[in-house]
């Protein structure tokens, strides 16, 4: 038998028990941690689950928390219990849990998602809930009830996105241009941009570009020049109708300030500069097309900036667009906490809350008495023309919705953007486009 | 030429060994160090740019040095959200789930290489068939799974999967359980030992580099998941480090510098683990050639 030091079972004892009480502690705590919460309703209340999507601590997951607060103590017999996150997980989890039957009673739903829910039958009708309401009082019903075939409503406005034009005002006085007005054509714009770009330092690259004509979010960029020109993405009979001359017109006109007049940077330069929503707030860019939240980033850019309406196209079309962002209840949920949803989306409907959020400056208060009050159209902030933002919602065109919005509009979007990187002619790209986003609309069935 | 010249002998200066070697040192260390802060400008950019205002951020061309330095980021990022406690929640996970994954991978494994069970390869093969699904095709069938089971919301989900072993730990467990020679269970076997004591006093000892392995690759890949913690984590105290960070990021606001903080500031618990628990990756895979 070999001869073993006595020290030795001790220390292996010791680093035993050491181990032991590490594992012990890791479990401890993980079973700390997994207490499940079964939501019920042991104290008479009724608790709802409500997601969001924001920044987490920013300013609109901070109002939202105030707001439930409110919401709560006004309604002491629900309780609201919180799922949010930022935009791109928010929806990972969303759809993950809409398979698993345990989606949140009531969610923020972006607005070109609403009817993808709705046509997978994830979503209730509110429309006999929002009835007991005056639709007038709101601005977007109308534009979500538009999206569904049969007119119903299956959410219900939150916070609205209308386009507009938007100005870096240091860089229109440096050129000595004059700032746009209500009348400006899309000739008028480009005059503007070759006035605008300049190469500072002499390397032969322009250093500002006087507009920003491609981004990927494509509703501040092709779309709302299509129809401007006189195309169209979608048709009223539901199919892709963008393969026509008015888009092809519009697909020309941005390629000629890319690539021939060079006042505006091509997609590869743009990803080169820092991306899309980078190059205003950076004032690489003098003008940009925006949707109300884009204020945001350009007030972050420190820019001091204008907004005015779009530019009309030959035929006096501006193609102005809107996405109206909405809470939405699930199928799913009971009578009794689809009831307390409900509630949460009148309260947040109101007065107090609107103007609450829209101290934010994230989007257009759906409160029509709120968009008269100086909290909307006297802000701290620049622009001080926030009006355009609802003339341009009153003539504002949806966003083609249906329920495969993002299966199609990346279709298109892939097409498109390959004329507009050289890749292919903008024929060959309309027609590309056309036809996969249509198969992508015919591929779907919608859910019983 | 004068003989005498001629027949002098050639002294060599001693200096010149001496020169070549620092030469070549020099050499050497500029190219290390020239390979070591190319390594670490990547790091260097991320602290630049952690410290920078939005407006800095942006700028094109862009700023190398943040004017003056925002060190209010970093308490920004412990402002908006509960940083400490998603650093806890993650290291409780990690570990948990490196503990399972090691002893269970590990028992697997050496089932796998050393005793005689029916459809041995057959077993390995599917286990390594799942190494083709990826994470994404499964979530959903596990998500329904854990609903049933009442996980949701917990970090069971995130940690039992690897106490019933991973496809990877069987495999590389088992390779490493393979190249240790037959003799030592045999000779083990007449002393009298049982296969349980094979394992744990004869085999598992013998495989401690593997065993590291498999700890920090599992630990890493727990640290870092999103996907499974996006799905399955819902209540903001139970969320992790990844979540923690990338939750800062808005839909429309600019919050670059604040999440390249964050990120930064999740490295400092997984690079004091490392630090700490090094010697012992080091001396596990020493003593693999000692005992061997």
């Amino acid at each position: 038998m070999p001869i073993r030091s006595t020290t030795m079972p001790i220390r292996r004892a010791v680093r035993t028990r050491t181990a032991a009480s590490a594992l012990a502690l890791t479990m401890a705590l993980t079973a700390t941690a997994c207490g499940g919460d079964s939501g019920g309703a042991a104290d008479g209340k009724t608790t709802i689950t409500l997601g969001y999507y924001a920044e987490a601590g920013g300013p609109a997951d901070g109002t939202m928390r105030k707001l439930v607060k409110e919401f709560e103590k006004a309604n002491p017999t629900i309780r609201v219990k919180i799922e949010s996150a930022d935009y791109d997980k928010f929806h990972t989890r969303l759809r993950t849990q809409l398979a698993g039957r345990k989606a949140p009673d009531v969610w923020l739903s972006d607005g070109v998602l609403v009817q993808e829910f709705a046509g997978r039958g994830s979503l209730r009708d509110l429309s006999g809930y929002a009835s007991e309401l005056n639709a007038d009082d709101y601005l977007g019903v109308d534009l979500i009830k538009k999206g569904d075939p049969k007119g119903r409503l299956y959410g219900f406005p939150q916070g609205a996105q209308s386009t507009a034009l938007f100005y870096n005002k240091k860089l229109f006085k440096d050129a000595g241009v004059a700032e746009p007005t209500a009348d400006w054509t899309y000739d008028d714009l480009l005059a503007a941009a070759k006035k605008l770009t300049k190469d500072t330092n002499g390397d032969g690259k322009p250093d500002v570009y006087g507009f920003r004509s491609y981004s990927p979010s494509f509703v501040e960029s092709w779309w709302p020049m299509v129809e401007a020109f006189g195309g169209e993405v979608l048709g009223d009979d539901g199919k892709v109708a963008i393969d026509s001359p008015g888009s092809r017109e519009a697909f020309d006109w941005m390629l000629k300030t890319m690539y021939e007049d060079k006042v505006a940077p091509d997609p590869v330069t743009t990803e080169a500069l820092g991306k899309s929503q980078t190059l205003f707030p950076s004032s690489v860019v003098a003008m940009q097309f925006g949707i109300y939240a884009r204020i945001q980033t350009a007030n972050q850019g420190k820019v001091d900036f204008g907004v005015a309406p779009l530019p009309k196209g030959p035929d006096g079309q501006r193609g102005d667009l809107a996405n109206i962002n909405a809470w939405v209840i699930n199928r799913a949920a009971p009578d009794a906490r689809a009831e307390a949803a409900w509630k949460w989306i009148e309260f947040f409907s109101g007065e107090k809350p609107q103007t609450d959020w829209t101290a934010i400056g994230e989007a257009i208060p759906i409160n029509k008495k709120v968009t008269q009050t100086p909290a909307f159209l006297s802000p701290e902030t620049p622009p001080a023309e926030r009006k355009v933002f609802l003339d341009s919602l009153a003539d504002a065109d949806d966003l083609g919705l249906n329920p495969v919005w993002s299966e199609y509009t990346t279709a298109l979007a892939e097409a498109v953007t390959g004329a507009l990187n050289k890749e292919s002619s903008v024929p060959d790209a309309l027609k590309t486009g056309q036809d996969e986003a249509q198969s992508a609309i015919d591929r779907f069935r919608p859910a019983g | 030429m004068p003989e005498a010249l001629v027949e002098q002998p050639r002294v060599r200066p001693r200096i010149r060994p001496r020169t070549r070697i620092r030469f070549g040192r020099v050499a050497a260390y500029l190219f290390v160090g020239s390979g070591a802060l190319l390594m670490v400008l990547p790091f260097l950019a991320a602290l630049f740019n952690s410290l920078k205002s939005h407006a800095q951020y942006i700028e094109v061309p862009p700023v190398i040095l943040p004017d003056p330095p925002q060190w209010s980021n970093y308490s920004q990022v412990w402002d908006r959200a509960p940083f400490g406690t998603y650093a806890l929640n993650s290291f409780v996970i990690a570990t948990a789930a490196t503990v399972g994954n090691v002893l269970s991978s590990a028992m697997v494994g050496h089932a796998l290489a050393r005793m005689r069970l029916p459809a041995r390869g057959a077993l390995l093969t599917a286990a390594l068939g799942t190494l083709m699904l990826p994470t994404v095709v499964t979530i959903i069938p596990s998500f329904l799974m854990f609903r049933e089971f009442g996980w949701l919301d917990t970090f069971l989900p995130l940690i039992v999967p690897f106490w019933l072993a991973t496809p990877f730990g069987i495999f590389l467990m088992r390779q490493s359980f393979l190249a240790i020679p037959q003799d030592f269970q045999e000779a083990a076997t007449l002393d009298g030992a049982g296969p349980w004591r094979i394992f744990t006093r004869i085999h598992l000892p013998l495989v401690k580099p593997a065993l590291a392995t498999l700890s920090v690759f599992t630990f890493m890949a727990s640290w870092g998941a999103v996907l499974e913690p996006t799905v399955y984590l819902t209540s903001p105290d139970k969320l992790t480090l990844p979540l923690g960070v990338m939750g800062l990021r808005g839909q429309f606001v600019g919050n670059d510098q604040l999440v390249t903080a964050a990120a930064l500031m999740s490295l400092v618990p997984i690079l004091v683990l490392f630090v700490v628990a090094q010697r012992y990756f080091v001396r596990g895979a020493m003593s693999a050639g000692v005992k061997g």
